[in-house]
């Protein structure tokens, strides 16, 4: 018998792992480029260290767990490139690098790296860094007054305009500015109509799904809507909420992730609500302005429970649903009857 | 009457190594609420060390010693008495631990007493294995040094990396991380010297040729 190398009909799909990581930091590539017309070219430089930190911390879990690095993984790329997108331009590198060493060899390698993870590594590095240096996290240089790459930086640095908010005061900016970006803030996730543009990009490519952040973003602006917390109407409480922090770019880089968010469409809508519900409460009850990753972080860890449950809620609607018809159409042949 | 003792020395050697190779905090995940809330300095973990080790040998003991009696009593009043003998042993252990620093008692918290009564003593519990009171001493001492160990080498990383110190005294660090002293990083620094002692456990026996631990 003569054994025949069979061609099977072997469909070629162009998605891949790879090519999602690719598509996030092309996306990611327009809010540097937007962060170096605000900052200069330290917003860069700062998304090269942490980029580099996280492949290198990367590459080393990979070999102390006895496997081989694999080049063509970019998902501690992408970790690195997110992390100082959320951080002010004048973060000094050393917070930046252990943003990153942390992110990968704490929140990733440790429940088994890549797509086992259970928590959002970028989330993590934030929230690390930010309990461990608040100061640094939290304040921001204003934008337009390019900061040098290296050396002591002597640029005037400010609260953002999420804090005001946390002391129950409206911040003094125009609309147009909070959508532009032009107001002190993380040197990357202020420019909301660059974020839409990177969220529509990621859609059409079919990275992300739009359940997750959709919901993430209308929990937020209920909550805002139907709670405001500073003297203004209920519309401006839902404006300034959404566009003067970390929401919006949280709800499209960080819940996108498909690693920790649920894997069916109900359950992503009951993820991002939840997600979004409880950055609200952090923002009402916390510590801390930015919220997104810490409430993001404790809602990753119901994420299987959200997937069984929310399987467990369609089979019981489809059942339902299925045994009403039966039910009209036993009817019918009673009445023809 | 030479063999005997040989044997039973070996067998005391074996449970000593069995302690320490499979140790209860960082393999088993015993008693880990202390070593996670409140080994965040070497102070800390000193004082964690005193309590256990004057609470565990002593209880183990005296229940070995009156093992006759005790077999008489049921397992869940036996578990209580246990533990009343463990809070009576809280006294001396406080007097040890007082002279560490003023303010030790507010550090431990209420785990100055949970660590007392703490699952390592259920666990080496002689009423299971009624085999005298060396074996009992033998399992509360290993018992004690694998809580050390633990509670230690977690205390260590954390006051080096939130303080900058050990023991106090500065280690000349520029850089500190102070969050490393909140609960969360107890649970990752335990993690990862679970992690690094299974590995450590694993290469012994595989250099010894012993069997490795599971």
């Amino acid at each position: 018998m003569q054994d025949k190398e069979l061609k099977a009909p072997h469909i070629r799909m162009r998605e891949s792992a790879r090519s999602a990581m690719l598509d996030v930091v092309i996306a990611l590539l327009p809010l540097y480029f937007m962060a170096a017309y605000f900052y200069g070219m330290r917003a860069v430089a700062l998304g090269a260290v942490s980029a580099a930190s996280a492949v290198a911390a990367d590459m080393l879990c990979v070999l102390v767990s006895g496997r081989l690095p694999n080049l063509r993984d970019l998902s501690a790329l992408v970790t690195g490139l997110l992390l100082p997108l959320m951080l002010p331009a004048s973060i000094p590198y050393y917070v930046v690098i252990t943003a990153a060493v942390f992110a990968i060899a704490v929140v990733k390698h440790p429940f088994g790296g890549v797509g086992q993870n259970i928590f959002n590594p970028a989330a993590g590095g934030f929230a690390f860094i930010s309990v461990c240096w608040p100061s640094l996290v939290f304040s921001y240089p204003q934008p337009m007054f390019p900061l040098p790459i290296a050396g002591e930086l002597t640029a005037r640095l400010a609260e953002s305009p999420a804090h005001a908010l946390m002391l129950g005061a409206v911040p003094t900016i125009d609309t147009l500015d909070l959508v532009l970006g032009r107001f002190a803030g993380p040197m990357g996730v202020t420019n909301i109509l660059v974020l839409g543009t990177c969220f529509i990009y990621l859609l059409f490519r079919k990275v992300i799904s739009w359940q997750a952040p959709v919901a993430f973003l209308a929990a937020a602006a209920a909550t805002a809507y139907f709670s405001p917390r500073i003297p203004a109407s209920r519309w401006e409480s839902v404006v300034f909420e959404l566009l003067s922090g970390t929401l919006v770019f949280a709800g499209v880089f960080l819940l996108g992730d498909p690693v920790t968010s649920p894997k069916r469409g109900l359950s992503r809508f009951l993820y991002g609500a939840l997600a979004g519900g409880a950055t609200m409460l952090f923002r009402y009850c916390g510590g801390f302005e930015q919220a997104a990753a810490f409430a993001l972080l404790l809602v990753n860890s119901f994420t299987l429970l959200i997937d069984h449950e929310a399987e467990r809620l369609f089979r019981i609607v489809r059942r339902g649903i299925l045994g009403f018809r039966a039910y009209r159409r036993s009817r019918r042949i009673v009445k023809k009857v | 009457m030479a063999s005997e003792r040989t044997a039973a020395a070996g067998g005391l050697l074996k449970r000593c190594k069995q302690a320490l190779a499979e140790n209860p905090v960082l393999l088993g995940g015993l008693a880990l609420a202390p070593v996670v809330m409140v080994a965040t300095t070497v102070k800390n973990a000193v004082a964690l060390m005193i309590v256990m080790a004057c609470t565990l040998v002593p209880v183990m003991l005296l229940e070995a010693v009156l093992a006759k009696y005790l077999s008489m009593v049921p397992d869940f009043a036996r578990m209580a008495l246990c533990a009343v003998f463990a809070a009576a042993m809280l006294m001396p252990a406080r007097l040890a631990v007082a002279p560490l620093a003023q303010n030790i008692f507010d550090s431990l918290g209420m785990y100055f007493a949970l660590t007392g009564v703490s699952a390592l003593m259920f666990l080496h519990s002689p009423g299971r294995e009624p085999e005298g009171p060396r074996f009992a001493v033998t399992d509360a001492v290993c018992g004690t040094l694998g809580f050390a160990l633990a509670v230690f080498l977690t205390g260590a990383v954390r006051e080096a990396l939130s303080l900058g110190t050990f023991w106090g005294v500065p280690l000349g660090f520029s850089v500190k991380f102070p969050a490393m002293a909140m609960p969360f990083a107890g649970f990752f620094t335990a993690a990862f010297w679970a992690a690094a002692w299974n590995s450590l456990s694993r290469l012994i026996g595989r250099m010894g040729g012993g069997r490795e631990v599971e």
